[in-house]
């Protein structure tokens, strides 16, 4: 992928490869910027380097300096508490935090780009490494899951993301990145946007407190890449249409399951839109399957389909109601052999995703999951990484984390049932959650109560704290 | 209090689930009650109560508090003659 990134380089050196915050930089400029990082990151060391930050033009200079210093790299947001970051830390290894944020964790050094100019003079360190990033998922235990992606899984993402219609036959437009780069939905837009020479505007989080910031930005915008949860919050403005947005052509979904209601309403405001729905999960590198919906399936069908059979950019089975995933996408387990889901069968990576599925007329539906993973507002949660997390709050007795759904597929909200010492409140839970798991994961409903109700098994009784 | 046609602090907890909606001189937006996912249900409870306001053209400040958005509701039919 890196030749790539360089060819479109050569070929369009000054045009814009990344804008945030109204700043930009140019494919030459990031180019040249992150290949005089990369030199020192090769002196510097070569194991996994935690790129700490949120959408700066460093960030994404960061990234790239890896990719050609071939260093794996561990983005991570910093909306991450420090708690989690260290463990991120320890599982990765990692010898180096590259970050403009000022963070400071024990055994491990943490540097801005600039600060690597105090290796210029130590030898370079050549290593063959296979692992392109690794990006940390909600683990059921409590503690985040690391998914290593390869260089083969990556290149074949970008591969058939560039060879999706619509997406193959734009040239130069303006790329739309909401999600951070600690999720992989952003793997969508970086590496279509970098990979094919357009120009990739990201949102930053501070921008989305506001309203109006969101629609100047989208003003720009010719191709979209959101969770669907996002679509809606834009869809609230009656403004943001078709008249409004003329450049707006095509949206590419993924992270959560896509509403019909969604649909109708977004074809109503953009009759003409190309919308793209796609599925994967983070352990076969961002989306293996997609599929252009039509107004006919937004107006006749009740489940919107995922992807269709002669597109998919990997091998996908139904096995027991089960989407398994095969081939080249698929990681080759998690960081540290944490087990669930991954195996290789006839030497080839396999992983079972949890996703209940089936495929019907050469299309793939996803109706749901088979554990207490749940997606909530495009974040992908354990509700055992929350219960566990709770736990560990002085004063905290017992914790049980249930999901209450608006419909069939879409969680409304995640509630804390916790039984505690007294004194202890909701909102002390609360504050302290956050020093554990990131805001997003920290339920917004805590609730206290005596005991928790056991059912006939003995064990507590999720279902029965569901309705209440 | 001022009134308004429709009960917001009733309209809020059924959105948050918290109930500390109820709490006076909360902040919405500070307590993390009126997130994104909160602020898209709210707009959308407020078009299936036929008031069409446009978020682009209000104040976010006025979302802070049940009174802020009391006041938003108010403003909204006094203009459109409701």
């Amino acid at each position: 992928m890196i030749n790539k990134i360089k060819r479109i380089v050569e070929k369009h050196p000054n045009r814009i490869a990344y804008k945030v915050n109204n700043e930009c930089i140019t494919y030459k400029d990031i180019w040249n910027r992150a290949g005089d990082y990369a030199q020192l990151l090769k002196k510097q060391g070569t194991k996994p380097v935690i790129i700490y930050g949120h959408k700066n033009i460093s960030v994404v200079i960061s990234i790239l300096s890896c990719l050609i210093a071939n260093r794996t790299y561990v983005p991570v947001d910093s909306c991450i508490p420090l708690y989690r970051v260290k463990q991120i830390v320890e599982m990765t290894g990692s010898s180096l935090v590259l970050t403009e944020n000022n963070i400071e964790i024990d055994n491990i050094e943490s540097s801005d780009l600039e600060g690597l100019k105090k290796y210029k003079n130590f030898d370079i360190r050549e290593q063959n490494n296979e692992i392109v990033y690794i990006i940390f998922t909600s683990g059921s235990t409590g503690i985040p899951k690391g998914v290593p992606i390869s260089k083969t899984n990556l290149n074949n993402f970008i591969e058939w993301i560039s060879s999706l219609k619509p997406l193959c036959d734009y040239k130069n437009v303006n790329v739309f990145n909401q999600a951070s780069f600690s999720f992989d939905l952003s793997v969508a837009d970086l590496y279509y946007s970098l990979c094919n020479g357009h120009t990739l505007i990201a949102l930053d989080s501070g921008m989305q407190d506001g309203y109006d910031e969101i629609f100047s930005l989208m003003s720009e915008i010719d191709v979209a890449v959101m969770t669907p949860t996002f679509m809606k919050l834009c869809l609230i403005n009656k403004e943001f249409n078709e008249k409004n947005y003329p450049g707006f052509k095509c949206v590419y979904f993924c992270g959560e399951q896509l509403e019909v209601k969604t649909v109708q309403k977004l074809f109503q405001a953009f009759p003409d839109l190309k919308i793209i729905n796609a599925y994967g999960p983070t352990e076969a590198t961002s989306a293996v399957s997609a599929i252009l919906i039509t107004k006919e399936m937004a107006y006749e069908q009740q489940l919107l389909p995922v992807g269709e059979v002669k597109t998919f950019a990997t091998e996908i089975e139904i096995i027991d109601d089960e989407i398994v995933l095969k081939g080249k996408s698929v990681f080759s387990g998690y960081l540290l052999n944490i087990i669930g889901g991954h195996y290789i069968e006839n030497d080839t990576d396999c992983y079972k995703t949890g996703d209940i599925g089936f495929i019907q007329d050469g299309k793939l539906y996803c109706r749901g999951r088979k554990d207490r993973q749940v997606k909530f507002k495009g974040y992908r949660i354990e509700l055992n990484d929350i219960e566990h997390n709770i736990g560990l709050i002085r004063g905290v007795k017992e914790c049980a984390v249930v999901a209450k759904y608006s419909d069939a597929l879409a969680v409304k909200s995640i509630i804390a049932f916790v039984t505690a010492e007294d004194g202890i409140d909701a909102s002390y839970i609360k504050t302290e959650s956050e020093k554990f798991i990131p805001r997003y994961m920290v339920p917004k409903t805590i609730k206290i109560i005596e005991k928790l109700p056991i059912n006939q098994n003995g064990k507590i009784d999720r279902k029965a704290l569901s309705e209440l | 209090m001022i009134h308004t046609k429709i009960d917001i602090p009733k309209l809020l907890y059924e959105i948050c689930e918290d109930e500390r909606v109820f709490e006076k001189d909360i902040d919405l937006i500070e307590s993390g009650l009126l997130d994104s996912f909160a602020f898209i249900e709210l707009f959308t409870k407020f078009e299936d109560h036929g008031i069409n306001i446009q978020p682009t053209r209000i104040d976010r400040s006025q979302l802070k508090t049940v009174e802020g958005i009391e006041k938003l509701i108010e403003d909204y039919f006094e203009k459109n003659g409701k």
